[in-house]
């Protein structure tokens, strides 16, 4: 059975503790006669927490989750296996991107494909490197790449990174999880939420088959501290959405 | 809770023949319930929930003489009534909330490890798949996904199932492991 996109929504707002008391003895009674069922709401429960992990959830899906879905320890071990689960996979991506696979799942010509990718990516990246490096005549470019911040991300996990003296610039790769705009703002904060620096009119790139926002900081704007950067996309009409919020921190050189 | 209704084995078979006539069905029927019961009492936020589910079948079967000549519909149904009764009588009882999710500071957290091992239990045909299906994000996800699919020639729903199946299977496996972690260390 595949859910509607109306019983997905519905199933949503049950797990969120959204819908009202007649619809919840429906979809609770639902549970215990319809096996598909159990199984679509237990797809959707994985799905939501997964979401809530990538940083993807909607300002009110967010707080229903962290005030009403996770109220429970059996739902908190749920989350902390997902976590885990990320983290595992994310380091097989990274495996995946440095070494061809050799799952069964890709052919051996992908393979060829993926590594030849691979070279060219390597290749490119440090010609573009050299390329920065002689257009930046105060310095040495540092490349940084960026993932959008989970509500609940750990210091651990934000990246960090030291600026010494012969470093110029920071070139910030703010990876997109969806590119729904044309162009986008970026702008710098610091611990404070002080604006430090705006960037407008950023276009979307392509860098590893992924969608990315370059942000190109001059390194003097970068003292040791916390930063965050809030992202907004520009719709056609002008108006300005928040799409993501990419923290870092400074270390002391 | 009253701890001390016990199922006997004679109410568990009038239970199941309630259930259904056939005694397999009767038992699928069964599994469905008590699982589906767990569910719901994590989905309304109740903690020992594998306890509440045994003390809501035990409520039904101590009243199953009483009911089951006139109970009209699905019987699952009333277990349901039960359910929520229970959720209520839990919520007056349990008032302290469960402190905020937070994560342990320490980067190695006993559920990667567990994962580790979990994953080794895994065929590698299983591994491979959970492993690819849960990469990437949105568009990315999506895509990565349609390409699996059609790898294995299984319709993306078909996979959706499969990959949730092997993930609830490692989740299991990650909890108990967890579990022994825990109360080796306490």
């Amino acid at each position: 059975m595949e859910a509607s996109p109306t019983d997905h929504e519905r199933i949503k707002d049950y797990l969120l503790g959204r819908i009202p008391e007649e619809e919840d003895a429906e979809v609770g009674a639902r549970l215990l006669t319809d096996h598909q069922f159990y199984e679509e709401l237990s797809i959707v429960e994985d799905e939501l927490i997964d979401r809530y992990l990538g940083g993807t959830l909607s300002d009110s899906d967010r707080e229903s989750f962290e005030s009403h879905f996770v109220s429970s320890y059996e739902r908190q071990q749920k989350v902390r296996f997902a976590r885990a689960l990320r983290k595992r996979v994310s380091v097989t991506q990274t495996a995946r991107l440095v070494s061809p696979p050799r799952s069964s799942f890709f052919p051996f010509r992908i393979s060829y494909a993926v590594a030849a990718a691979t070279v060219l990516i390597i290749v490119g990246g440090s010609l573009l490197l050299l390329y920065r490096r002689s257009l930046s005549p105060s310095g040495r470019v540092l490349a940084i790449e960026l993932t959008p911040a989970p509500a609940t991300r750990d210091v651990s996990e934000v990246k960090q990174f030291g600026l010494t003296p012969d470093i110029g610039s920071v070139h910030l790769q703010l990876d997109l999880a969806d590119n729904e705009y044309q162009s986008y703002e970026a702008v710098l904060r610091d611990s404070s939420l002080r604006s430090m620096h705006t960037v407008k009119n950023l276009k979307p790139q392509i860098v590893n088959n992924f969608a990315a926002v370059i942000v190109d900081l001059n390194a003097d704007l970068l003292s040791p501290g916390d930063y965050r950067i809030q992202l907004s996309g520009t719709t056609p009409d002008g108006r300005s959405e928040n799409v993501a919020t990419y923290s870092f921190t400074v270390r002391t050189r | 809770m009253n701890k001390n209704w016990v199922l006997t084995q004679e109410l568990f078979e009038d239970l199941l023949a309630w259930l259904d006539p056939d005694r397999e069905v009767a038992g699928q029927k069964y599994e469905n319930i008590r699982r589906g019961l767990i569910k719901i009492f994590v989905i309304n936020g109740r903690h020992s929930v594998e306890d509440l589910a045994d003390e809501a079948i035990n409520r039904v079967a101590n009243k199953l003489n009483q009911i089951k000549d006139d109970y009209q519909g699905d019987p699952a149904l009333y277990f349901y009534g039960v359910a929520k009764k229970l959720v209520h009588e839990d919520r007056k009882r349990t008032r302290t909330p469960v402190p905020a999710l937070t994560w342990d500071a320490d980067d190695v957290d006993p559920e990667y490890e567990c994962l580790e091992k979990c994953l080794e239990q895994l065929t590698n045909k299983n591994r491979d798949l959970v492993l690819q299906y849960y990469q990437e994000e949105k568009k990315a996800k999506i895509d990565n996904r349609r390409v699996l699919a059609d790898k294995m020639g299984i319709a993306l729903n078909a996979l959706r199932i499969r990959a949730y199946r092997i993930r609830n299977s490692l989740e299991e496996c990650v909890r108990t492991c967890v579990m022994a972690i825990t109360s080796e260390l306490s």
